[in-house]
């Protein structure tokens, strides 16, 4: 799964840390998530659209090659 | 704990809290193993109680998340890899040992007879498990 979470949150000025404790993760996981090492599930995708006041659809971008964990 | 201390604790990186608590689980373990071949049974519960209790206390007093969703995936990734290889391998050595036990070249044990009826109780929990959540 492509991610735009890490164009968007530098786009805040926001770093891991803070994103990761707004939505209620680790660091080293929204480390994974930009890195595209992980699928978040969707009530955290949920959560990180929430917290950019965006749709899903907007932070996450199918492929055909996902990589979970 | 003083406001002190919980502004120091807090002041540190979640990820010294996740290393304090593996380090106090796999001193506890260490300390049963070592204990126990040692011979000082009483000393080696008392010191593995310690090093459990250390960690539990760890992961209770800390706000940091230390586990996530992502720690659940791995988890559960790790424990069917684990499961497939172990049943892969159970499935090839226990029938081979039943057949061995007809020829003079193998006989049914303690430790084998001990080991076998464990895997048949893991295999047939994760059955039963398997169609519970189904």
């Amino acid at each position: 799964m492509d991610s735009r979470i890490r164009e968007k949150r530098q786009a805040r000025n926001e770093s891991q840390a803070d994103l990761a404790d707004a939505v209620g993760v680790s660091r080293q996981t929204i480390n994974a998530i930009e890195r595209d090492r992980y699928d978040p599930s969707l009530e955290l995708a949920f959560k990180l659209a929430d917290q950019f006041d965006c749709a899903i659809e907007d932070l996450f971008n199918p492929t055909e090659d996902t990589n979970t964990p | 704990m003083s406001e002190h201390t919980s502004t120091v604790m807090q002041s540190r990186p979640p990820q010294t809290y996740k290393r304090l608590m593996t380090s106090c689980f796999v001193f506890a373990g260490i300390a049963l193993g070592v204990g126990t071949a040692l011979e000082f049974p009483l000393v080696a519960v008392g010191l593995y109680t310690l090093g459990m209790a250390g960690g539990m206390i760890i992961l209770y007093i800390t706000d940091y998340t230390l586990f996530d969703e992502r720690d659940t995936t791995i988890h559960q990734r790790a424990s069917g890899v684990t499961l497939a290889l172990f049943g892969w391998l159970s499935a090839l050595v226990f029938p081979s040992l039943v057949a061995l036990s007809t020829t003079p070249h193998f006989e049914w044990g303690p430790t084998t007879t001990t080991l076998s009826i464990t895997t048949a109780v893991v295999y047939l929990t994760y059955a039963l498990l398997l169609g519970y959540y189904r």
